[in-house]
């Protein structure tokens, strides 16, 4: 192995990143090049005088109860001072109330509860229910996109999905009304997140809800640290542009355009025959640069953008 | 070093309804957690808070954690992404950095004094958290993930999510600013 080899991968040595056949390697060729030892001895220096900054502190005692209240303190008023049992007893009292009580009001929440249900009877009544007072639900709805729990979210999303463009559109446009911002499930339990990638793409075909598909979609992507939710747009969009349908292609490049980050992820279609001039023209246009169709100039460009 | 198993094991036995082996997992990780927070804020208080945030978004979740990464991975991935959500006002990033600079210039007076190796221990240990504050975010993450933390690549990747190669490149780029920056310290 050249010097060169083994600098490209002597911090990974150093870092105990390497596989032992690799790590022997260059543990020999170290022995025998002045050079390389050097930067090895550089390396140790530098996290030698690095470790100097290390935080040994922990935090005020009691900490485990703290969390420990706070994680299990149920949202909302007087549930927070019952007893859990006796607090999950009057949820449950409440909930079946509503369930059985024979003429029980259908609402907002029984459609979100209904649109996500198994039970093909109860979605398309969730379905009809909303056609029928979806204006008169607008703002609720609305909010329910933006709800901390992202079953709700998605539910709402499912609801607002099905309806005409029309209702869509007026149910939309209560969005200034809600001030809050989106709230997304936390990290780790993504897989909803993913959901509502597809509601989102969805809209995204409309050019009257195009703008906010791309509000959501930024909001999943959360400037791209989202990965799961990140990739799953990439996918998305890679289906959209695949369709070879004129205004699937549109959508697709509407969401590339809208989202900045994805931009780089042109550069894949980059050898796509039915694509590839396009995907180039869009490039030119949004960076001011022409690589041609090198795929490895325009990843380096978007790389040396990053530093 | 924790044990993974016993973490997934802790893990299996909240979902199966113990709520008290969440607490085993707020013990193992609370320290950790707290002087990675500490080290993202600079704050004390905020540190608290921030951490304490984590375990609560964590305990929320545990119920759909999937287990694809580690227990640890995924808190670190939880309490990133709380700060960077906090963090999102780059005023705050601003006067973060006034006060880093501020700081240097006040030590340079100092060590113009009495030269820079003549630097006290924890003023030495002031100057390199100091540096490590100038880093770009991702770069600064990726560090203190490795070096404080004890991460190593893969798990990183995991938490950050972003790929090994990212962590291996944002960690040579933070080494070699480094270097730069500290090079009157390192003889």
């Amino acid at each position: 192995m050249s010097c060169d080899d083994i600098r490209a991968r002597l911090e990974e040595y150093f870092d105990r990143e390497l596989s032992d056949a690799d790590a022997a390697r260059v543990k020999s060729h170290v022995a025998d090049c002045a050079d390389c030892a050097r930067e090895l001895s550089e390396l140790d220096r530098l996290e030698g005088l690095l470790r100097r900054a290390a935080v040994d502190s922990a935090p005020r005692d009691g900490f485990v109860d703290r969390v420990r209240d706070r994680a299990r303190r149920r949202p909302g008023g007087w549930h927070a001072w019952l007893p859990l049992s006796l607090a999950a007893a009057v949820t449950f009292a409440i909930i079946a109330s509503h369930l059985f009580a024979p003429g029980a009001p259908y609402d907002l929440e029984s459609a979100l509860r209904d649109i996500s249900s198994p039970d093909a009877a109860a979605r398309t009544r969730a379905e009809a229910w909303t056609r029928a007072h979806g204006d008169e639900v607008a703002l609720a709805l609305v909010k329910a996109l933006s709800d901390v729990h992202v079953e709700r979210q998605k539910s709402a999303g499912l609801l607002i999905a099905r309806l005409s463009g029309d209702l869509q559109s007026r149910i939309l446009a209560q969005q200034p009304a809600v001030q809050e911002e989106w709230e997304l499930a936390p990290i780790g339990s993504d897989i909803s997140d993913i959901e509502l990638v597809g509601y989102a793409v969805g809209l995204a075909r409309s050019e009257k809800t195009a703008d906010e598909a791309l509000r959501i979609l930024k909001k999943l992507d959360r400037g791209g640290t989202n990965r799961e939710a990140h990739e799953e747009i990439v996918r998305q969009v890679g289906e959209l542009f695949a369709s070879g349908q004129e205004a699937q292609i549109t959508t697709g490049f509407r969401i590339v355009e809208g989202l900045r980050l994805l931009v780089e992820d042109v550069v894949e279609f980059l050898d796509v025959p039915e694509l590839g001039d396009r995907a180039l023209e869009f490039l030119r246009g949004q960076t001011g640069r022409d690589f041609g169709k090198d795929k490895d100039a325009w990843r380096r460009y978007f790389r040396s953008r990053e530093m | 070093m924790a044990d993974p198993m016993a973490d997934a094991e802790l893990v299996l036995r909240f979902k199966q309804g113990q709520e008290e082996a969440f607490d085993g997992l707020v013990r193992r990780y609370m320290k950790d957690a707290y002087a990675f927070c500490l080290r993202l804020t600079g704050n004390a208080a905020e540190a608290e808070e921030l951490s304490q945030d984590g375990f609560v978004s964590a305990y929320r979740a545990l119920r759909s954690f999937r287990g694809e990464s580690s227990f640890k991975s995924w808190l670190y991935r939880i309490l990133i992404n709380q700060y960077r959500d906090r963090a999102r006002s780059r005023r705050r990033e601003e006067l973060r950095l006034v006060a880093v600079r501020a700081g240097e210039e006040r030590r340079q007076e100092l060590a113009g004094e009495r030269g820079a190796s003549e630097l006290h221990a924890d003023e030495l240990s002031d100057v390199v958290k100091e540096k490590i504050e100038l880093l770009p975010d991702r770069q600064r993450e990726v560090l203190v993930l490795h070096l404080y933390q004890g991460l190593d690549y893969h798990e990183i990747a995991s938490a950050l999510g972003c790929t090994y190669d990212d962590v291996k490149m944002n960690l040579s780029l933070a080494r070699k600013r480094l270097k730069e920056l500290l090079k009157e310290y390192l003889g």
